[in-house]
């Protein structure tokens, strides 16, 4: 029955920890420990150590990177959960090795989404305990915290669940360390044909039930800005539909990433082949297009003969201030698509050039949240307050990059835990 | 009560001084007027020829208005005033002035005096040329300062603050923090000043030829003419509260009270020519 | 019930900024925060420069989109018509101050202990001031107000939370008015009901001409200029109290 077996036979890495591993482990470590310590100082002398500062008078931005960055982390959760929705809603079985990979950033950049939001407020135990107590539908916020933390989030990790219960049996059945969990994961399940069915119709129906709730989470994240008549640049219809396809787009060129780096790591280059890198590089070639189409969309109207208010955010955007980060950001998007859209066209997908355009969308992303939340505020006031000024401090920088690290922690600790790649469906079970 | 410390009484002061100007004793000198106008009679009257104590003067003062004791009255007394005093009696035609108090003296016949005694003895133009009977224009000294001192300076007050007491109450200072040359865009311009710039402002005093310059951040404003340049005054660390540290010169650092510039009389432009130059 | 309103009278307004002061003084707001804030402005080339002042409290508007898109329901609108944040409920997310057009909000970047003027610790200070401890605690800004009763008064309470003009609410309580307009030394702001048709704000409304700010954005603000004219695209603020905290 259950003979001790070496680690090494477990799949995918897991409880396999190398030298490499503990070098990362302990550089991530670092950054969290940097980011819980800027931390510690802005609750101790309260946010002034951040760069932000008052609309108005005091010439500031009160919503800086940390909101940017709750922006882009709920962003990149999309492309998980909606990659691990069509494999099973289109059955799409050559991206079957993704799909938990895909699950598991969607659930950890939620997770940090929430905790970017956390680190903004400026009482965040009383946001704890308020926003679910007092929550009102109206406001915006609502959208956002609520229905994507408390249900998309929820939804997202029940997902993860279900669609994790066969893996656990299986290793439910070797004798490891974490038995405990497997057994506990795998409760119940057996692996019949009539379970895998059950199986395969509950995560199909909660596929289905989760993809509008992900595209009603994004938009509101959207309406957090575009409803704000109030503030020149934000006020726009357009704000929810290219939010959701920014989404898309950040989340999957992380997907390929991702999944670039784990086929080199645990050396999968069959279940990763390239025609799931094909796959999601058609996927990011097309959102970026929507995305691209957005973005002149988005420029004609503004310079075209806006109202001056809004004149002076997109001088600020186009030809000021934040040129620099709109056009880098502009031209890492049309370099991306181009480098896909090549591909796409000569049938000849080169891994390497899929991470490239993976990682300059990424960064396009954040570089376009950033121009979206900031020079509304500094530019965009319609009393004649003058120009303002915003600088993110060491502070924010830090944390923001201890979330991130501590988002790449979670997902390497679960990789040790957990296979990150499904076995295959047809794979027999003792 | 005694002085205190090294402090004397004002009238043991004139006495001394008089005394040694030789102003004190003999007719027409100040124990003479004193008589005449404390209305000391006989058999009261002060010696011309010896110098009394302090005390001994409102003493018979006193006895000349009827108290046999003298000074002593008061002093067991104290002081009372006699009956009430009538305001006509010490505020005059102040109480029914003529034309209903619209006077402006047109001519001053001791100004003409003062200017003719002056000239007669010599004296240079630049200490009586202000001191004219009517009211007369003249080109304002600055306009004499070399051609390179092209802008005016002006000076005003702040409605936030007080003399420069006002500056350091940190209330106050937040609404006008600091000190700021108001200067027309053009004018800034043209010298290659920017909004926030620090520039050094240098007047020119034409009649000594003497130089003083400050450094102050520059405002631009088109609310001053291009020609002219502002600095309110509150500011320079005069009161030097700690405060009131870094905020700023005080106008009138740039401005002198020399001739030419102040008078005695009320009617002279003590403004300076400055020139204004990114520090 | 009462529906108040304020009037600024922008020909009698000479730009003095008392009011900036006496706001501050009523409600103890720290450093850098004006809840009550003066423009400067100029307009136009010399010679044809214009200078106008205006006075920018909170608008206290009856469509108010700070109150919408507060998730906890601390900024809330009164029956009264005052706008009134709720300083034990509000988690500091800053989305009011966001969404407010006019830029009234303030939000506690420090601890307000640490943001009043002085160095309140230093023992020089201390034997000064004969040992205070700052802000002058008036006890009124405590208390809760309204039917509500919230606590919704004065400023500086705590760091990390928002704080705006409040119509000074503790005053308007006891049937005073705004210390604003009790400390103008011109009479241009006026502050009063709506529903009494004898009460001065009433008949200015009906019987001047007035403008409010921003009109076009649906915010329905309840502060009424007479007077002066909005401020044009071209106005730009001279003296500008651009206090950064």
């Amino acid at each position: 029955m259950a003979t001790r077996l070496e680690s090494k036979t477990l799949p995918y890495g897991v409880g396999h920890l190398t030298v490499a591993w503990y070098v990362v482990t302990a550089f991530l470590l670092a950054i969290l420990a940097l980011g819980l310590y800027a931390y510690s100082r802005q609750l101790g002398e309260g946010e002034i150590v951040t760069g932000m500062r008052d609309i108005g008078t005091m010439g500031g931005a009160p919503w800086g990177i940390y909101i940017a960055f709750v922006v882009y982390f709920v962003g990149v959760s999309f492309a998980g959960i909606t990659i691990a929705g069509m494999v099973r809603l289109l059955n799409l079985e050559h991206l079957r090795p993704i799909a938990r990979m895909a699950e598991l950033l969607t659930v950890i950049t939620l997770v940090l989404g929430a905790f970017s939001i956390l680190a903004d407020v400026g009482q965040p135990l009383r946001a704890l305990i308020n926003l679910p107590r007092y929550a009102r539908p109206m406001s915006p916020f609502f959208g956002t915290f609520t229905l994507v933390i408390a249900g998309y989030l929820f939804a997202s990790l029940v997902y993860l669940y279900l669609a994790g219960r066969r893996d656990a049996a299986i290793m439910a059945r070797q004798d490891t360390r974490f038995g405990w969990l497997y057994r506990l994961w795998a409760a119940g399940y057996t692996d019949t044909p009539e379970e895998r069915e059950r199986h395969r119709r509950t995560t199909f129906w909660l596929a289905l039930g989760i993809l509008p709730l992900l595209l009603t989470a994004h938009s509101t994240l959207g309406f957090v800005f575009g409803l704000q008549a109030g503030r020149p640049g934000w006020f726009s219809a357009l704000q929810a539909p290219a939010f959701v396809v920014l989404a898309g787009v950040s989340g999957t060129g992380l997907m390929i990433v991702i999944a670039a780096i784990l086929r080199r790591a645990l050396g999968a280059t069959r279940e990763l082949s390239i025609g799931v890198f094909r796959w999601l590089s058609n996927f990011l070639m097309v959102l970026t297009a929507a995305y691209l189409y957005f973005m002149v969309v988005e420029w004609l109207v503004s310079v075209y003969a806006a109202p001056s208010a809004e004149a002076r955010v997109a001088a600020a955007v186009f030809r000021g201030d934040y040129a620099w980060i709109y056009w880098l950001s502009a031209v890492a998007l049309v370099a991306s698509f181009v480098i896909l859209f090549v591909q796409y066209a000569a049938r000849n997908h080169n891994l390497a050039l899929a991470v490239i355009a993976g990682l300059l969308v990424n960064l396009a992303a954040i570089g376009k949240r950033y121009e979206i939340v900031i020079p509304s505020q500094t530019h965009g006031t319609l009393l004649p307050y003058g120009e303002g000024l915003y600088r993110p401090s060491w502070v924010e920088y830090s944390v923001i990059l201890g979330l991130i690290a501590l988002g790449v922690l979670l997902y390497m600790l679960f990789m040790k835990v957990f296979p990150i790649i499904e076995a295959p469906e047809s794979g027999e079970v003792a | 009560m005694e002085p205190l410390g090294q402090s004397r009484g004002e009238t043991d002061i004139y006495l001394d001084l008089c005394e040694k100007a030789g102003l004190l004793f003999g007719k027409d000198g100040f124990l003479d007027r004193l008589n005449a106008e404390l209305g000391i009679k006989d058999p009261y009257r002060l010696d011309l020829a010896t110098k009394p104590a302090v005390r001994d003067i409102f003493d018979r003062w006193a006895k000349s208005q009827g108290l046999t004791e003298g000074i002593r009255f008061f002093e067991s007394n104290g002081v009372w005033v006699k009956g009430p005093v009538s305001a006509a009696r010490y505020y005059g035609s102040a109480q029914n002035p003529p034309f209903s108090g619209i006077r402006q003296r047109l001519y001053g016949e001791s100004l003409l005096r003062y200017q003719r005694e002056m000239q007669a003895r010599d004296v240079a133009k630049v200490y009586w040329q202000d001191y004219t009977p009517f009211p007369s224009w003249r080109p304002p000294t600055m306009w004499s300062s070399p051609a390179q001192y092209d802008l005016n300076l002006i000076s005003f007050k702040k409605v936030e603050f007080k003399q420069g007491r006002a500056s350091q109450i940190p209330l106050l200072a937040e609404l006008a923090p600091q000190q700021r040359l108001q200067i027309n865009p053009r004018a800034a311009k043209a010298r290659g000043i920017q909004d926030g710039d620090t520039v050094r402002v240098e007047s020119h005093n034409a009649v000594t030829g003497v130089t003083r310059r400050v450094n102050v951040k520059a405002e631009l404003t088109e609310a001053i003419r291009p020609d002219t340049v502002g600095m309110p005054h509150h500011y320079g660390e005069v009161a030097r509260h700690p405060r009131a540290k870094g905020q700023g010169p005080t106008p009138n650092t740039l401005f002198f009270t020399g001739e030419g510039y102040v008078t005695n009389t009320n009617d002279s432009s003590f403004h300076v020519r400055v020139q204004v130059s990114k520090a | 019930m009462a529906r108040y309103a304020m009037v600024i009278d922008l020909d009698r307004c000479v730009g003095c900024r008392a009011c900036m002061e006496a706001c501050k003084v009523e409600n103890n707001t720290p450093e850098a925060a004006f809840w009550m804030y003066v423009f400067r402005l100029e307009e136009g080339e010399f010679p044809n420069t214009k200078l106008s002042f205006l006075p920018r409290p909170c608008m206290h508007c009856d469509n108010p989109p700070c109150v919408k898109v507060c998730p906890v329901g601390a900024r809330y609108k009164r029956v009264d018509g005052l706008v009134a944040t709720d300083w034990d409920r509000c988690i500091g997310c800053r989305f009011c101050e966001v969404s407010c057009p006019y830029g009234v909000n303030y939000f506690n970047w420090k601890s307000p202990k640490m943001n009043y003027y002085l160095e309140w610790g230093d023992p020089t200070v201390q034997q000064a001031t004969n040992g205070a401890i700052p802000p002058y605690k008036n006890p009124d800004l405590d208390r809760a107000y309204g039917p509500e009763q919230r606590r919704i008064a004065g400023s500086g309470h705590l760091k990390g939370i928002i704080e705006k003009c409040t119509f000074c609410a503790h005053r308007v309580e006891v049937g005073l008015d705004p210390a604003c307009v009790v400390n103008c030394p011109a009479f241009a702001l006026i502050f009063g009901d709506l529903d009494d048709p004898e009460s001065e704000v009433s008949r200015l409304i009906r019987e001047k001409r007035t403008w409010r700010l921003l009109e076009e954005h649906g915010t329905e603000p309840r502060v009424y200029y007479v007077g002066g004219a909005p401020p044009s695209t071209e106005a730009h603020q001279i003296e500008a109290v651009k206090a950064r905290v």
